[in-house]
């Protein structure tokens, strides 16, 4: 399902917006990973893509058809699995008992949903806790029991909202393989998390969001590409001559993010202002000045330190 | 032959269970199925041993049920009657019958503790007292039979001379009528006893055919209880819980639409109940099948879903307006509170209905079903033929008006659920709502003649006030949006508004003529004012944020509004009777600063409402 958000606002005060004429196109298929700190306005963001919430100003297309009225978003709903923050479970019910209720809810019924709660249950690795009541599954238990929830009906958009909280490693790496999954069956995924790694390379595109607004958006590479740029890192490894190194560096305004020691090597992580041609000229001073340069590579920025770079001093 | 389901028939039966399925697998899951049905078997089996109980047990508790439930005489009216002493004790029964052996024999004498000493005594003064007073011709021969029994047994406690003088003082108090029936019946029951108490040993006067029907009033009060408590309460709290804890945006997500999602909540509750009470509700048609009477269930079984129907809905309402605050606990506790209240109120006026009071089934249901089962299997034919036809009429009117009101909550908590930018209710379904609160109120209030049209308005009035006030304010648009971003169109919801006030005018003059309600230009300003400002907080409450002071200020002006309410009635009331019109502000009379203070309010209050509802919106129209 091919998503369109255009000019999309959202106010709950009728004066501070949690989310300002937000434009963005998420093809069919695609994952998008939806980045921000915490009240950036990703989860209002969802909500409305998940058509669970009225937008205050613009339009959402689907496939290229604007949904306005509720009849409309009813019928949308039956595509869309939609995991909202901070959703609780009904703790009094087991989690087969809530894998049936809301698969009843998207319409399945008799030994097609038993299987479908079984199929799910397998692949959240939740077999063995279909009959635990969800208020003692563990928090991790809980969040996979959730996701589960929406990949009931089969959906072809699904929206998870930091899907990846109280997950352990091992979960956040299973929950990655399942969308990855989910991704490769056609269906179009909208993820919102604070943990950049995870979307890192999961991600076809992705959408920083600050104060309600979109600073950047677009693929993963091309975003990590134009933002690179202007922020270039190097690792400089030496075999001597550290504390020179250091002064030359200071005089010319690089500024050393780290140090630390390597097969014997010092080596440095540097950011340089300017082209090519400065980080030359650095070089051959520190040859010149008796530094034993071994080796000068550029290392490729990640999502993370695009976001860092875009987020300094943002937070809401 | 049966006509088969249309398409849109079957259709609409498809989206009831796919609306329902899920709330009701939900509400029997596990082994909750198995539980429910255990505990309803136990109701109906308990049902039929609480019948049973109460129709032949012996006890006292037993025998106090069946007095107040007039389906036996007092043990008082029955000892007098019939010349006898009753007695629940095996031990005292055996003590009495030996007394009353010894009695037999002759010259015994009986101790001045004994129980039948106090009954013999209590004959002595008896027919001393008849003499006193002297028996009409018709009795000669039975004051005869009296003076011969006198005359044979005579008193032992005083000498028989003194004795006509000693219980004639008693006639003092114990006047004795010779015309009464029952009066003459306990002379000639002590005459033929010989002056010799009867001993009985207590056992239920009643036949199986009572018990049966007993037995089918109780089932059916259990049958009412389920369905009037027992599934508002799981409607409202599980809705309550939903919001409480936010479980409801997932459920939100999915296929069901908000209409399946409400439909899902009534099922639920009502299935619950429904259960709980098939034993019940078997037994009780058994028994009115038994009794003859099937035929006068219907009304009480199309009265019964109007008003669950009308409580599920509203407890669903409740428990989403407070559920935002409060646990789906706290919630339950009110809800459990307020129903109970409201079928104590009910069992207490339904059993004991007077014509007077038939117009209250019109707004209360709860009141015609315990009445209508009261009258089915256990009738004390307090209400004439005239009167049951007016009960069954409210009867109708009530169902057909409960469920007209049940309609238009269930669209406002759909429209609520859904969670946009709207009014809760329509404009038709407001005023459909209004015209069936003024017809239901008009149904409460006792008939008046003419000249009592103007307190029949004004108690009407009183009664719809607050369903206007309810209407209205599922008039005013709401949303998950603030307040200062919606337009408030005031001048719409006040023209309906006045449509309402139009409409219950109408009725009155259709009912009492034009000329009952008198127009006195005062009482129309008090009562126009009042309207107003009524109509005015119920917009401001629902569409602006309220505060504290918001609250103390909402106070006020209900005060206000009682007070000027109170002043338009004694105005209207005034001019009708003496053609006397008080001060326009009825304080200054008492004094002038509390005049000045009452014009003050009265250009204030409705100033400031104004003023909120315009500082608080996007703007009003």
């Amino acid at each position: 399902m091919r998503v369109e958000l255009n000019a999309i606002s959202k106010t709950y005060d009728g004066s501070t917006f949690a989310v300002r004429d937000v434009d963005l196109t998420i093809p069919s298929g695609s994952i998008l990973g939806l980045i921000g700190p915490n009240g950036a306005g990703k989860s209002t963001a969802l909500r409305m893509v998940a058509t669970v919430m009225e937008p205050t100003g613009g339009t959402i297309a689907y496939d290229g058809q604007v949904a306005t009225d509720a009849a409309s978003h009813q019928a949308l709903r039956s595509q869309i699995g939609f995991l909202g923050d901070g959703n609780p479970l009904y703790k009094d019910m087991t989690a087969s008992e809530y894998l049936t209720f809301f698969g009843q809810c998207f319409g399945l019924r008799g030994p097609s949903l038993r299987a479908k709660v079984d199929e799910v249950l397998a692949t959240f690795s939740l077999g063995s806790k279909a009959n635990a009541r969800c208020k003692a599954l563990s928090k991790g238990m809980r969040q996979r029991l959730l996701v589960a929830r929406c990949l009931l009906h089969d959906p072809s958009l699904l929206i998870l909202d930091e899907p990846a909280d109280g997950l352990d490693p091992r979960g956040r790496s299973d929950l990655r393989t399942i969308v990855g999954q989910i991704r490769d069956r056609g269906v179009t995924v909208i993820i919102s998390s604070h943990i950049l790694r995870e979307l890192d390379d999961l991600c076809d595109q992705v959408a920083i969001l600050q104060r309600g607004t979109i600073v950047v958006s677009g693929e993963v590479g091309s975003i990590i590409d134009r933002y690179e740029v202007s922020r270039l890192v190097y690792e400089l490894r030496i075999l001597g001559g550290l504390a020179r190194a250091r002064e030359i560096l200071a005089q010319r305004r690089v500024l050393i993010e780290s140090e630390a020691e390597a097969d014997g090597l010092t080596a440095l992580s540097l950011q340089v202002q300017g082209d090519d041609a400065a980080v030359a000229d650095m070089l051959a001073e520190l040859c010149g000045a008796g530094v034993r340069v071994v080796t000068c590579s550029r290392v490729r920025s990640r999502l993370e330190d695009v976001y860092n770079r875009l987020s300094e001093d943002q937070v809401n | 032959m049966s006509k088969a389901p249309t398409s849109s028939t079957r259709a609409r039966l498809d989206q009831f269970r796919d609306a329902s399925l899920p709330f009701v697998t939900r509400m029997f899951r596990g082994n909750r199925l198995r539980r429910y049905m255990a505990a309803s078997l136990v109701l109906g089996l308990l049902s039929v041993f609480i019948g049973a109980w109460l129709s032949f047990g012996a006890g006292g508790f037993e025998q106090d049920m069946r007095r107040q439930l007039d389906l036996e005489q007092s043990s008082w009216d029955r000892e007098r009657a019939e010349f006898s002493v009753t007695v629940h004790d095996g031990y005292m029964y055996e003590q009495l019958t030996a007394e009353r052996d010894r009695l037999l024999t002759a010259g015994a004498t009986l101790s001045d503790y004994s129980m039948l000493a106090d009954e013999r005594e209590r004959a002595y003064a008896t027919l001393y007292t008849a003499l006193t007073m002297g028996a009409p011709d018709p009795y000669a021969g039975l004051e005869a039979d009296i003076r011969t029994l006198l005359e044979t047994h005579p008193p032992t406690r005083y000498a028989i001379d003194d004795a006509q003088w000693q219980y004639g003082q008693e006639a003092r108090d114990w006047q004795f009528d010779w015309y009464r029936p029952a009066e003459r019946v306990r002379l000639q029951a002590i005459v033929d006893q010989q002056l010799v108490p009867e001993v009985v040993f207590y056992t239920s006067p009643l036949s199986f055919a009572d018990g049966v029907r007993l037995t089918g009033a109780v089932a059916g009060g259990f049958v009412v209880l389920l369905m009037l408590i027992v599934a508002p309460l799981a409607s409202g709290a599980t809705v309550a819980q939903e919001v409480h804890e936010n479980t409801l945006q997932p459920v939100l997500g999915t296929r069901l639409r908000p209409v399946d999602i409400v439909t899902g909540f009534t099922a639920a509750g009502v299935g619950l109940a429904a259960v709980l009470a098939a034993p019940s509700f078997l037994v009780m048609m058994l028994a009115g099948v038994f009794a003859g009477h099937i035929a006068n269930l219907v009304p009480f079984l199309l009265l019964l879903p109007a008003a669950s129907g009308f409580l599920v809905l509203f407890t669903q309402l409740i428990g989403f307006g407070l559920g935002r605050r409060w646990s789906s606990g706290i919630v339950a506790t009110l809800l459990t509170g307020a129903l109970c209240l409201l079928m104590l109120f009910s069992v207490g006026v339904g059993m004991n209905l007077e014509d007077d009071m038939v117009g209250l089934i019109a707004m209360m249901p709860p009141v015609g079903l315990v009445h209508g089962l009261r009258e089915l299997f256990v009738p004390h034919m307090r209400l004439s033929a005239a009167e049951t036809q007016h009960a069954l009429v409210i009867i109708s009117v009530s169902v057909v008006g409960f469920s007209v009101l049940a309609y238009v909550m269930s669209r406002a908590l759909t429209r609520r659920i859904e969670g946009r930018t709207q009014a809760s209710i329509t404009r038709v379904e407001g005023l459909l709502a209004a015209a069936v609160s003024i017809v239901l109120a008009l149904a409460v209030v006792p008939e008046f003649d003419a000249n009592d049209a103007v307190p029949a308005y004004f108690v009407s009035l009183g009664l719809v006030a607050f369903a206007w006030q309810l209407i209205l304010a599922g008039r005013v648009p709401v949303g998950d949006g603030p307040s200062t971003l919606r337009t408030l169109p005031l001048r719409n919801i006040m023209v309906e508004f006045a449509a309402f006030v139009a409409m219950h005018a109408g009725l009155l003059i259709l009912v009492f003529g034009p000329s009952a309600i008198p127009v006195e230009p005062m009482g129309a300003f008090h009562l126009l004012w009042s309207l107003v400002v009524l109509a005015l907080l119920a917009v401001r409450l629902v569409a602006l944020p309220t505060n504290i002071l918001g609250s103390l200020f909402a106070m006020l002006c209900y005060g206000a509004i009682c007070f000027e309410m109170v002043c338009a009635g004694v105005t209207a009331a005034a001019a009708s009777d003496y053609g006397f019109s008080p001060h326009p502000f009825v304080l200054f009379e008492a004094s002038a600063v509390l005049g000045v203070l009452q014009l003050i309010l009265t250009l204030a209050i409705p100033l400031a409402l104004v003023r909120m509802l315009r500082k608080g919106s996007a703007g009003v129209v």
